[in-house]
């Protein structure tokens, strides 16, 4: 009696697979010849883009951008300004720092800065309040608005979107040559 | 090299890597060609990493250059065992040819890894945790070639490199590394499809480990409870929740194919936890079994590839080194020495890591220091245990598997508590109790971690061994 009991319960579990059968036959009907990022059709190449949930918004242009221009094993201090947001998908530092490596990334509190998001809360609290020292040494400033539309208006105003400053052209052309008047 | 030859040719160096020890551990027994693939895989994905791993520590930079040369001398002994005269090698007798049910699930076995394949290379990695815990720590590994980069040590004062979780273990970052050494540049694919590595391998070892003891039927309808577990390759594709997207089950997210909601199969190493204490915990028994001291280095080698991959697999060595000291049937302290080559093979791998470790902040929040306050937080008992039932009983994510194994232990309690199957059962008992332990202490709000897949991603560690107790007590599988 144990026994059939134990049959009809791995029984249950088979046909349960059921499911997984499922998600593949949809899957592979869905997605079958398709390649990834890289696929030689734009349309879809950019669908799979989109599968990729924080390459959203400004981001994939603004990291282009920022590859092209800042040499790689160069210093960047990143600096949030505008922080409107808390939510996960507004952790912009840590999708810069990821995309930009081997370029060196630094951000003031970093411990908090790269924590949880019960410790990311804290981190916005805190550099809400801190006066951000900018003069830390670094050629290159990356200045970053942590607004809801950074993430999913692909066309911002240069005041409203991230930036990048170089201090050594600054330095030698002058600051109010820059449009981000923080800066000055 | 392209994004899928580079992983292949990863594996290929950690399987030669792995098969010196392993045809050194076996060389009296014998073994089928099955066995020796697999557990030659296993052995190299926790050797290779942790020789890289030793060798940054001294001071070696680790380039697609010292890599090669250095992981080519690694693999060269296992390549000439390939063909020294093999006495041993052992041909298990087939029992007629296949049943139409065993053909069956030998080909839903082949479908299921097939696929599971083919989504983890054209998905691109999606994850936070595969991207930023794993995947970032190996770029820098392939930029830097260094385990102790100021990348890793600098997520500290007012101004500081940014990391999540610097002093997670580098097992698979190194894995991930080794294969964009091939590819010239590093590339997350590659990354990606390195780790799924372990799906199959999960396959080839429970077919391995099973064959032999419980029969090719059974062996077969155990694997493919394995690879057959839906959480390995989806999370949340069908829900019951109501207001979820297309009702029930959720058929638009089914016809997105739910990678919006990220796989196992990603590059993260909830997997190899799993297939690593699997192995750990096989040899183990068989270790005790023989009295094999070689078999019991192997077993401390596979705990430490665990504890090398994730904290998860630190904390896991508790009710590894549980179930080993119940298997001993101490009736002295002295009868527990029969464990020493299971603690020193584990030492040699967990204990430099430990060190380097100490030199790399720790920003998260941190469990050892915790354990006594599990006694002042049991208020969030009834929570945990509910949340715990209700994840262990979604049949849209795991069937009936952990059902189905409190029933068998149920029905049969003195094989599993103190026949063939007490060691694996008692790893899932004595882990899902340190996992509960874990969840009472942790300073997260628990709805916030419950919305994270906890415990359902922790149960994934203890699936593969979960899935070994359940073929080891199953009717009809009383050893051959």
């Amino acid at each position: 009696m144990r026994d059939v009991f134990v049959r009809a319960l791995v029984v249950v579990h088979l046909s349960l697979l059921a499911f997984p059968l499922l998600f593949m036959a949809s899957f592979a009907e869905v997605h079958l010849g398709e390649q990834r990022l890289d696929h030689p059709d734009p349309a879809t190449a950019h669908r799979w883009q989109r599968y990729v949930p924080w390459m959203r918004g400004d981001l994939p242009g603004f990291i282009e951008r920022a590859r092209a221009r800042i040499p790689e094993g160069d210093s960047i201090l990143l600096w949030a300004t505008d922080i409107e947001t808390a939510g996960q998908s507004a952790r912009w530092h840590l999708f810069l720092n990821e995309a930009l490596f081997p370029r060196k990334v630094f951000i003031h509190e970093p411990a908090l800065a790269s924590g949880t998001m019960a410790d990311y809360e804290d981190w916005v609290e805190l550099y809400a309040a801190a006066h951000v020292d900018l003069m830390t040494g670094h050629r290159w400033l990356i200045h970053f608005p942590v607004l809801p539309e950074f993430i999913d208006d692909p066309d911002l105003p240069h005041g409203r979107t991230a930036h990048i400053h170089d201090r050594e052209a600054l330095d030698a052309a002058g600051r109010e040559q820059d449009p981000c008047p923080l800066l000055r | 090299m392209s994004d899928l030859a580079a992983p292949l040719l990863t594996w290929l160096l950690a399987g030669l890597t792995g098969h010196a020890v392993v045809d050194a551990a076996f060389r009296d027994r014998g073994l089928t060609r099955m066995e020796r693939l697999a557990w030659s895989l296993l052995a190299g994905a926790a050797l290779v990493p942790a020789a890289l791993f030793l060798a940054s520590a001294a001071g070696m930079p680790l380039q697609p250059r010292t890599a090669a040369v250095l992981l080519g001398a690694l693999a060269f002994p296992g390549a000439f065992a390939l063909f020294r005269p093999q006495a041993a090698r052992l041909r298990l007798d087939a029992p007629g040819p296949m049943s139409w049910l065993e053909s069956g699930g030998a080909m839903m076995v082949f479908l299921l890894v097939g696929f599971g394949i083919w989504l983890a290379c054209i998905v691109p990695m999606n994850t936070f945790d595969a991207t930023f815990h794993w995947a970032y720590k190996a770029k820098i590994l392939f930029h830097t070639g260094s385990v102790t980069d100021e990348a890793f040590r600098g997520v500290t004062g007012t101004v500081g490199r940014i990391q999540t979780h610097p002093d997670y273990p580098l097992l698979v970052p190194m894995l991930e590394a080794v294969s964009s050494f091939w590819t010239g540049s590093f590339s997350s694919q590659a990354a990606k499809i390195t780790i799924a590595g372990f799906f199959p391998l999960a396959a080839a070892l429970t077919w391995a480990v099973t064959r032999r003891e419980l029969g090719r039927p059974r062996a077969i309808l155990t694997t493919l409870f394995i690879v057959g577990t839906p959480m390995y390759l989806y999370a949340n594709v069908f829900t019951l929740q109501p207001g979820g997207e297309g009702g029930w089950p959720s058929w638009q997210r089914l016809n997105q194919g739910g990678i919006r909601t990220g796989t196992v199969l990603d590059g993260g190493t909830d997997l190899p936890v799993g297939v690593f204490l699997l192995g750990a915990v096989w040899m183990l028994r068989s270790g005790l079994a023989r009295d094999s001291k070689a078999l019991l280095a192997l077993a401390g080698l596979f705990s430490a590839g665990a504890a090398f991959t994730k904290n998860e697999g630190l904390g896991l060595i508790l009710p590894t080194l549980l179930a080993g000291a119940l298997a001993c049937r101490p009736r002295r302290p002295a009868d527990l020495a029969r464990l020493w080559p299971w603690t020193a093979s584990l030492g040699a791998v967990v204990v430099p890591w430990l060190v380097v470790r100490s030199g790399i902040p720790a920003i998260d929040e941190g469990y050892g220091h915790r354990v006594l306050e599990v006694f002042t937080r049991l208020e969030r008992l009834p929570q945990v245990a509910e949340r715990f039932i209700t994840v262990a009983a979604n049949g849209f994510q795991w069937g009936l598997l952990w059902i189905l194994l409190m029933a068998l232990v149920l029905l049969r309690p003195g094989r599993a508590l103190r026949g063939t199957a007490l060691i694996p059962v008692a790893v899932v008992g004595f882990g899902m109790a340190l996992y509960a332990a874990t969840i009472l202490v942790t300073p997260w709000d628990l709805q916030i971690l419950f919305g994270n897949q906890i415990p359902g991603r922790l149960f994934l560690h203890l699936a593969p061994t979960a899935v070994l107790a359940l073929g080891l007590l199953l009717p009809g599988t009383d050893p051959e």
